[in-house]
């Protein structure tokens, strides 16, 4: 019971604090949309064909279920419940390729 | 700003629903904004996502996902999720518009059957070694269940993430029911391990359409903020307003913008011609 309970409070904690991250970000984002400010710094760094901070909110929001998958693999490793384990492996490996074929 | 307002709205319906965003989203996309469904689907996969993310946070903090089935169902989720979001990128934008408008006629067909007779499986009957529990805030009470046939709710967990790469929705509607009826799961648990799979799902759709440039990157703050402050809003409404009532109006609402899919699917296809 008490593997569980860590387990869930670090899944939460984890998904908590990225969210109200992105959360920030996203009302940042929209504020310097709004004024003329973006156009003089932030649209002058592009990754992926973005501006610096939508970079950093998309990565951020996609970071939500890699990190708890990571979470995941770690403490049922630990608790020895190798099935979760390697099905989580599974997902995290099929989500790095996807990402790789971006890259 | 009408993005923002538009997924809003569709964070509140489908928090009161309990649907997630996408649902309401892709529609409104299309019909009143005429995006291309299939640029309107990946922006969905970023509203379901922060739905998803939202609404663990306080299912996990009651205790009432099961993080352990999650991890076994996420398996063929995923897998599902890639073949749907692929044959999606296939698909012409008119057929995937009239698949969309009939999965939401069965959802809400489904959900008003639902309601009228509130027929879900509640009787869980825990035989097994590996119980498992959950505090059911409503009756105060410790409830005891043990995961059935979980081989099978794997694989046919395959065509919820099927339905979730295909249409941008997170496939609750598909995933609630294997979990419920097929595996024994009560449906507090059902819902809220669902909702916390569906994140991985929507990823997995998300990342294919990206990769396909078929994410609007200039809608995605827009749509973050709308769908998880119109949720916040949405779960505060759901505590005070009468359900039944509430089921019946959006169930209306959902045949509509159906007929309204399959519609212009059809209408595209015939200009076609």
């Amino acid at each position: 019971m008490n593997k569980n309970n860590k387990l869930e409070n670090l899944t939460l904690t984890v998904i908590k604090t990225i969210l109200i991250l992105v959360i920030a970000l996203t009302i940042i984002s929209v504020i310097l949309e709004i004024s003329f400010s973006q156009d003089i710094w932030l649209d002058s760094l592009r990754i992926a064909g973005m501006n610096l901070l939508d970079f950093v909110i998309i990565f951020l929001l996609f970071m939500i279920p890699v990190s708890r998958l990571s979470i995941m693999i770690r403490e049922f490793s630990k608790s020895k419940n190798h099935i979760n384990a390697v099905s989580e492996v599974v997902v995290l490996g099929i989500i790095l390729v996807l990402v790789a074929r971006i890259i | 700003m009408y993005i923002l307002s538009t997924s809003f709205i569709a964070g509140i319906i489908g928090s009161l629903l309990g649907l997630g965003g996408g649902i309401i989203l892709v529609p409104a996309l299309t019909i009143l904004f005429d995006l291309p469904i299939h640029q309107a689907i990946g922006v969905s996969f970023i509203g379901v996502l922060v739905n998803s993310s939202s609404s663990s946070i306080v299912y996990i903090k009651n205790r009432i996902t099961d993080l352990r089935l999650s991890s076994i169902l996420e398996l063929g989720a995923v897998t599902g999720s890639i073949i749907g979001a692929y044959t999606a990128l296939q698909i012409d934008s008119s057929i995937l518009s009239v698949i969309f408008g009939i999965v939401l006629g069965y959802i809400a067909i489904n959900m008003y059957v639902k309601s009228r007779k509130n027929s879900e499986n509640n009787n869980i009957e825990s035989k097994s070694n590996d119980e498992r529990k959950y505090f059911d805030e409503s009756t105060n009470e410790i409830i005891t269940y043990s995961v059935k046939r979980e081989k099978e709710g794997t694989i046919i967990s395959v065509i919820g993430g099927i339905f979730s790469g295909l249409l941008g929705l997170g496939g609750g509607a598909i995933f609630v029911p294997i979990m419920n009826r097929i595996m024994n799961i009560p449906i507090k648990v059902a819902i809220a391990t669902s909702s916390f799979m569906i994140g991985v799902t929507s990823l997995v759709g998300a990342l294919i359409f990206f990769n396909n440039g078929l994410i609007d990157v200039t809608l995605v703050s827009p749509i973050i903020l709308g769908i998880f402050f119109g949720a916040q809003i949405g779960s505060r409404i759901n505590k005070v307003i009468d359900k039944q009532i509430l089921t019946n109006i959006f169930c209306i609402v959902l045949i509509y913008i159906a007929l309204r899919m399959i519609i212009n699917g059809l209408e595209i296809e015939v200009l076609n011609l």
